[in-house]
């Protein structure tokens, strides 16, 4: 039966991209959790990731490790540049967390202009890290660009994991999350925790769109899509959950490439936004509470 | 002449505090003194301020004045490098990582204090002080009775080595029984040197210790009661009623 | 969590305030120039050509190269005395793909800058918007996209855009002559230009002996197109013909290619050459795009343009005149646009001169007599009742050779 085979393929892309969005909705929680700021420049750091990685690939000519290390090092850079130069006065000023986002929001388009001005407006991409495939599982084909975005994201997770309860930094940004002022009264930096999350926010954001960019293209407006996704994702785990972020996003994936096969493609965006509502209506502190625990 | 007691530095003295909130102010010209290893009590009614002089030692709340740490003027210094100083306040509430276990809020007191050995070494300390806690490590902090709770929240702030241990309101909401079973740990650990600037609503426990007491009222010092005069309910009633 | 109640690190309170004073200042200092600027542009002897364009938003790729394109015009024009001896003086509008951003500049451009002619880029919805008080203020304006609907509106506008049908005609025809391929897959994306090609290109099919196997759709910021090219495949499509530009081009290159469909080939609407040359990086010899002549460059047709057109070589000096400042100026950006944005400055050139008239009727008249021109990016004829100036089909099937963009043979 054709649909089926379909329905799988869909569904193995479908994974593929959703793990993407989750790792943005990551972002948006460790940002999220450290401040109570929601980042929407957060999209900007996977566009800025695949551009930056392409133009070192193809102008500066650099092999693609050192390529998406130097990328996602100067991507993280940018996220503490957001928070020195736009986040911080205001948070120190007391202006209130509406304009703060919208300020977000504003760095967003003003970045989006800068990239066009400098790398110009052109869609690129680059090659799979892996030459050759796509493996063939009978009639289901999987791009060998797929694993890499898996192994690449399961790694991410997991270091994130590890660093978020076995590291001293990493308890001690999670301490701010839950309670900053006991946090700082103990004698963690705390204006300096929002600084490293930022930069780790950027980090995972501009690692995901270095990892996706084989598989599609990227270019300025590719942000946009990838923010909202990111943040329905974010949304779904009840928006502060890294894990549920994380299970939003590939849930997310999934369900739109279902949508796709089963409605057709203008049902992308629909299930999408159906899934977001369905989860602020039923469950509004996110589908994956119960194993909720915050980082 | 000098008298030999104010040749000494204190450990803290505060001068002139003045704490606001947007144009309310809640706390206006306050002195306070906290010598080495004394322990020193603050009283006064609900909404008196007492809240408030501790937020504004902290710097957690916006304030002016001048506050002296062992001599060093450290007014302008921000909240974190004040606890890095050693100056730990366990606060009203708690303020536990109610969502993190006792192991890691344990941890994250010595989080200024990187120092493994040492730390473990704390931490056997904190375990004789209470060894209720030593039980209840992989638990979230927030799954613990009310009683732990102010155990691990005093716990966490010894992890922290403070110079000054700030207290506020740690019996609140405790049984009798565990109320006196802190206060007491607390008389053990000023016995051992540590200075101890305690905030009480209940007069009688807080004095038990206390060798030396700031009276509050409407944001004010209204009175310090010396070890002489305390003991005199008298003396603190009238304060309590306005 | 509330955020402002302690003390946090970051640039001091000075520092920040500094930064602002700073801004304020540089700021003050644009504006002020900006507005030297404009007051120069007010000079009464220059020839205006107002432009609203897409500079941000989904149409800002095709609609720089516009401005460009003008531009270049301008300056070859002022070069050798301008029109009718004034300076000719390009105004630049962004509407940001908008139509009510179109509409205020217009407006602006009609009644501060009183522009002589106008010359809009491809954001269509928003020409159309302005397109009732543009005509009835009697200036002709001169269009990227396609013309309004009113016959009164229509009158006034001239549009330099190749007709839809050409595109389907260019790919259908090589898919007849060159390839073995007869089962085709329409990818479609829902903008109205798109829309309105699948309407040709489902009529055209047969009269090609091709036939539409699968008709999907996409959204152009959508991560992946693969169901609707496994649909296509197991439709027995062998290639797919893509309406609708931008990006997704790209991953729809790459798609075909992680799906492992060996022989499909895939077939784009016209578009920026930068996107035609990522593509074919991913697909290799089973990419084409069409193009101009122009956009070919050295490799081009240009001999074959010429002979086509059977105009002596006209059209190459044509395309060089353009091409040579362009490729200066530019490098190798994409002429597709460009060349016709030049073209149309050209030609406004031309008519003013001949009616020896800046005044709006004048000039519309003489549009509709130059009588068929040889531009850079195609051969336009207009006539006064012909105002979609491109006749001829000045569409090539290319794919890319050595990273060079050459006519397939
Ligand atoms: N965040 C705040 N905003 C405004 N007023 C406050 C705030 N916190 C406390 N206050 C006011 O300041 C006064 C002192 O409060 P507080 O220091 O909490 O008293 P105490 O701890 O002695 O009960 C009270 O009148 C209280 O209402
Ligand atoms: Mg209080």
């Amino acid at each position: 039966m054709p649909d089926l085979i379909q329905l799988a393929q869909a569904l193995v892309n479908g994974v593929g991209v959703g793990l993407v969005y989750g790792l943005v909705g990551i972002g948006f929680c460790v940002i999220y959790n450290a401040s109570g700021i929601v980042n929407f420049a957060q999209g900007v750091f996977v566009m800025l990731g695949g551009m930056l990685a392409h133009t070192l690939l193809t102008r500066a000519g650099l092999p693609m490790p050192v390529a998406a290390v130097l990328a996602t090092v100067i991507v993280a850079a940018i996220g503490v540049a957001i928070q020195l130069l736009v986040v911080s006065p205001m948070w120190q000023r007391g202006t209130s967390m509406f304009a703060i986002i919208l300020a977000t929001l504003a760095v967003q388009i003003m970045i989006e202009r800068i990239t066009i001005l400098s790398l110009g407006d052109q869609p690129r991409t680059y090659d799979n890290f892996t030459p050759g495939g796509p493996l063939r599982l009978g009639p289901i084909t999987i791009d060998y660009q797929l694993f890499w975005v898996l192994g690449g994201g399961a790694l991410m997770v997991a270091a994130l994991w590890l660093f978020f309860t076995r590291t001293r930094i990493g308890r001690a940004l999670r301490a701010c999350s839950q309670n900053a002022e006991a946090a700082a009264l103990l004698g963690i930096p705390v204006g300096r925790m929002l600084l490293l999350s930022f930069a780790l926010s950027a980090a995972l954001g501009s690692a995901a769109g270095i990892l996706i960019t084989p598989t599609q293209y990227t270019a300025y407006s590719i942000d946009g899509p990838f923010g909202v996704n990111g943040f329905i994702a974010a949304i779904i785990g009840g928006f502060g959950s890294a894990p549920g972020a994380l299970a939003g996003g590939i849930l997310l994936g999934a369900a739109q490439a279902v949508a796709v096969v089963l409605f057709g493609a203008g049902y992308r965006n629909v299930a999408a936004l159906v899934i977001m509502l369905l989860v602020l209506l039923l469950f509004p502190s996110g589908v994956f509470n119960a194993t909720r625990s915050k980082a | 002449m000098r008298t030999p007691e104010q040749a000494v530095v204190p450990l803290l003295a505060a001068s002139d505090l003045t704490a606001r909130y947007g144009r309310v102010v809640a706390l206006k010209g306050v002195e306070l003194r906290v010598d080495e290893g004394e322990f020193v009590t603050v009283l006064g009614p609900n909404g008196a301020g007492k809240t408030t002089l501790m937020r504004a030692l902290m710097r957690t709340a916006a304030r002016t004045g001048t506050i002296r740490f062992r001599g060093e003027d450290v007014s302008a210094l921000p909240t974190h490098a004040l606890a890095r100083r050693g100056i730990i306040l366990v606060q009203e509430g708690r303020g536990l990582f109610g969502q993190m276990t006792v192991r890691e809020n344990l941890d994250l007191g010595a989080f200024t204090r990187p120092d493994r050995a040492a730390g473990e070494q704390r931490l056997g300390q904190v375990f004789a002080l209470f060894p209720r806690l030593s039980e209840r490590l992989g638990q979230m902090a927030a799954s613990l009775s009310g009683g732990e709770q102010q155990m691990l929240a005093i716990g966490r702030a010894l992890m922290a080595e403070p110079k000054l241990l700030m207290l506020d309101e740690p019996s609140v909401g405790l049984a009798p029984r565990v109320a006196v079973e802190i206060i007491e740990a607390l008389g053990a650990l000023n016995r051992g040197g540590l200075g101890i600037l305690l905030v009480e609503q209940k007069a009688p426990l807080a004095l038990r210790l206390a060798k030396r007491a700031y009276i509050v009222t409407l944001g004010r010092i209204a009175a310090e009661l010396d070890a002489a005069s305390i003991g005199s309910h008298h003396d603190l009633a009238q304060y309590y009623l306005s | 969590m509330t955020g402002a109640q302690w003390p946090t690190e970051g640039p001091n309170k000075d520092q920040v305030k500094e930064m602002y004073m700073s801004l304020k200042t540089t700021l003050l200092a644009t504006a002020i120039a900006l507005a030297a600027t404009a007051q120069a542009a007010r000079a009464e002897d220059s020839f205006k050509i107002g432009s609203a364009l897409g500079l941000t938003g989904y149409a800002a790729t095709g609609d720089r190269n516009w401005r460009d394109g003008l531009q270049l015009a301008a300056d070859a024009l002022n070069a050798k005395g301008g029109i009718l001896g004034r300076k000719v003086e390009i105004i630049v509008e962004d509407n940001r793909s908008q139509p009510q951003d179109a509409v205020v500049a217009y407006r602006k451009m009609l009644s501060s800058d009183q522009v002589n002619a106008f010359d809009s880029g491809c954001v269509s919805a928003g020409n159309m918007a302005a397109a009732s008080f543009v005509a009835r203020a009697q200036v002709p304006m001169l269009l990227c996209s396609i013309l309004p609907q009113k016959p009164e509106e229509q009158a006034w506008a001239f549009s330099f855009l190749p007709p839809p049908t050409f595109e389907i005609d260019a790919r259908y025809g090589y898919l007849r002559d060159r390839t073995q391929i007869r089962k085709v897959g329409l990818l479609i994306d829902p903008t109205p230009y798109s829309q309105l090609m699948k309407g040709f290109a489902t009529r055209l099919a047969p009269q090609y002996g091709l036939e539409i196997v699968a008709e999907e759709t996409y959204k152009p910021d959508d991560s992946d197109v693969n169901v609707q090219l496994g649909r296509m495949n197991a439709a027995g499509a062998g290639a797919v013909v893509k309406l609708g530009q931008g990006g997704s081009t790209v991953t729809v290159a790459k798609n075909i290619r992680q799906l492992g469909l060996d022989k499909m080939v895939l077939m784009a609407s016209t578009d920026d050459g930068g996107i035609f040359k990522s593509a074919s990086e991913v697909l290799g010899d089973r990419f084409y795009f069409i193009g101009s002549a122009v956009q070919f460059g050295d490799a081009g047709p240009s001999e074959k343009a010429a002979n086509a057109d059977k105009s002596n070589g006209a059209a190459k000096a044509a395309i060089d005149a353009f091409l040579t400042p362009w490729v200066a100026k530019y490098g190798d950006r994409d002429t597709g646009q460009a060349s016709r944005a030049y073209d149309s400055v050209m030609l406004l050139a031309k008519a003013a001169t001949a009616a020896n008239s800046v005044a709006g009727p004048a000039i519309k008249d003489a549009i509709e007599r130059v009588g068929a021109y040889n531009g850079a990016g195609a051969v336009y004829d207009f006539s006064d009742k012909q105002h979609v100036g491109i006749t001829k089909n000045p569409y090539f099937v290319g794919q890319f050779v050595n990273g060079r963009p050459t006519v397939s043979k």
